[in-house]
């Protein structure tokens, strides 16, 4: 009999095991209990250390990259001057037609990122999920920060807050499988972006319109429209690819993100909430 | 006494590993997972209960120091160490390859679980293509860390009689 029991006792610790975890996915995604009080306890405690062991680990990553890309580097560096002068001549021409655009948003009480207050903090964590895309950073509810806000570089979007802490946040990037986000592209055109996993491309799907046809290097931006949680006329990405549907009434594009994902030292938070 | 101690002292070190420096880590922009290889050595080694006590305990650290789905790794990984325990017993003792094919087995397993079950709550899922990049990348670096896993878990093991 004594045997019979033992035999059994590892099946039913599994159960319990397995009971256990269903009831706390089932808290965790209808957010009752206090659950998320205790993550942000935890995530608070375990972040200093994280910034120190992000700091030792980076160089090791860096040298690792450098030594391996070192002819590729040079090149992109090549490319990244000749892209830099190009971009000098056109802002002289973009400053006065921003100037407009910021006119207009005020005028339609559209928010628009230049007037928002932001903070920045470092960044102590790195991708955390297997297949999804976040990162911690050393300011929380503390210094303002509140979840769903919009975090950037000076590239471009990189995400929203997903957990406010009191003094670190952790932020959902714009390529973690299921972002979605409002986008504009050529001023007229309205569409979705989401993610699908680090290092790959955002899709944006867009309405076709034969009058404005989208081409390779267009920049997407946020939409900002009513009801938005994203501020307008944050840069998202460039367009690589253009796609026509079979019936000519959708195109889907594929869009590289402005923002250096993977080498991101710190960010910005735009201390915006859209209006309740 | 002492064997509550040695489980706690294995989930926390496996958790604080897996948080603090193999999330930083990236191949094919996956990172690792640890939880998974250890649950199933400890599985091989102290048999099934252990295993899945460890999956469940370490992944439930991971996932409230971070800002997975509560649980999610937990599940995953108590039935990769619940299984690697019923299924080859003692056989590890005696083998380098299967515990090496066992975590490699874990890492893939555990991961396509982490993303079926996600997706039954409605997580929303990457791609097929990413998920397998995904489930190859912790299989292969699972089978990695397994042998110095089996020395470390192993010889706690062998001091026991001694201790006792």
């Amino acid at each position: 009999v004594a045997a019979s029991r033992n035999a059994r006792r590892p099946r039913f610790t599994l159960a319990l095991l397995i009971l256990t975890s269903i009831t706390l996915l089932s808290l965790d995604t209808s957010n009752v209990g206090p659950i998320d009080s205790v993550r942000r306890a935890v995530v608070s405690v375990t972040s200093p250390v994280r910034g120190f062991v992000g700091d030792v680990v980076s160089p090791i990553g860096d040298a690792w990259t450098s030594a391996f890309r070192a002819g590729d580097l040079e090149q992109e560096n090549e490319e990244l001057r000749e892209e830099v002068e190009r971009l000098r001549g056109e802002l002289a021409s973009e400053d006065s037609a921003a100037a407009t655009l910021e006119q207009l948003m005020d005028e339609v009480d559209i928010p628009y990122v230049a007037n928002l207050e932001t903070i920045t903090g470092r960044v102590v964590g790195g991708p955390v999920a297997n297949t999804g895309a976040t990162l911690q950073i050393d300011k929380g509810a503390g210094s303002g920060v509140r979840e769903g806000m919009v975090a950037i570089t000076s590239g471009g979007l990189v995400g929203s807050v997903e957990l406010a802490a009191p003094r670190v946040s952790s932020i959902r990037l714009v390529t973690d499988p299921g972002f979605r986000v409002g986008v504009r592209v050529d001023e007229v055109l309205l569409g979705v972006a989401t993610g699908h996993g680090a290092g790959n491309l955002l899709e944006v799907e867009l309405s076709n319109d034969p009058n404005h046809p989208v081409e390779r290097g267009a920049i997407v931006t946020t939409s900002g429209l009513r009801r938005s949680r994203f501020p307008a006329g944050v840069p998202i990405g460039r367009v690589v690819e253009v796609r026509v549907s079979d019936d000519a009434l959708t195109q889907q594009l594929q869009v590289e993100p402005l923002a250096s994902l993977d080498a991101l030292g710190f960010v910005t938070i735009v201390l915006w909430e859209p209006p309740a | 006494v002492s064997d509550d101690r040695r489980l706690v002292a294995v989930v926390v070190v496996t958790a604080l590993v897996q948080v603090l420096v193999v999330d930083h880590a990236r191949i094919a922009g996956v990172s690792p997972n640890l939880v998974y290889a250890v649950a199933a050595v400890s599985g091989l080694l102290s048999g099934p209960e252990r295993g899945a006590l460890v999956g469940f305990l370490a992944g439930l650290l991971v996932d409230l120091s971070t800002t997975t789905p509560l649980a999610l790794t937990a599940l995953a990984g108590c039935l990769v160490g619940y299984a690697a325990g019923t299924m080859l017993g003692g056989v590890v003792r005696q083998s380098r390859i299967v515990p090496i094919a066992t975590a490699a087995v874990a890492g893939t397993t555990g991961t396509l679980l982490y993303v079926a079950f996600g997706a039954l709550i409605g997580r929303a899922g990457p791609t097929l293509r990413e998920v397998l990049v995904a489930a190859l990348v912790v299989g292969a670096s699972n089978a990695v860390v397994a042998p110095p896993l089996v020395g470390l878990l192993q010889a706690r093991d062998e001091r026991r009689p001694a201790l006792r």
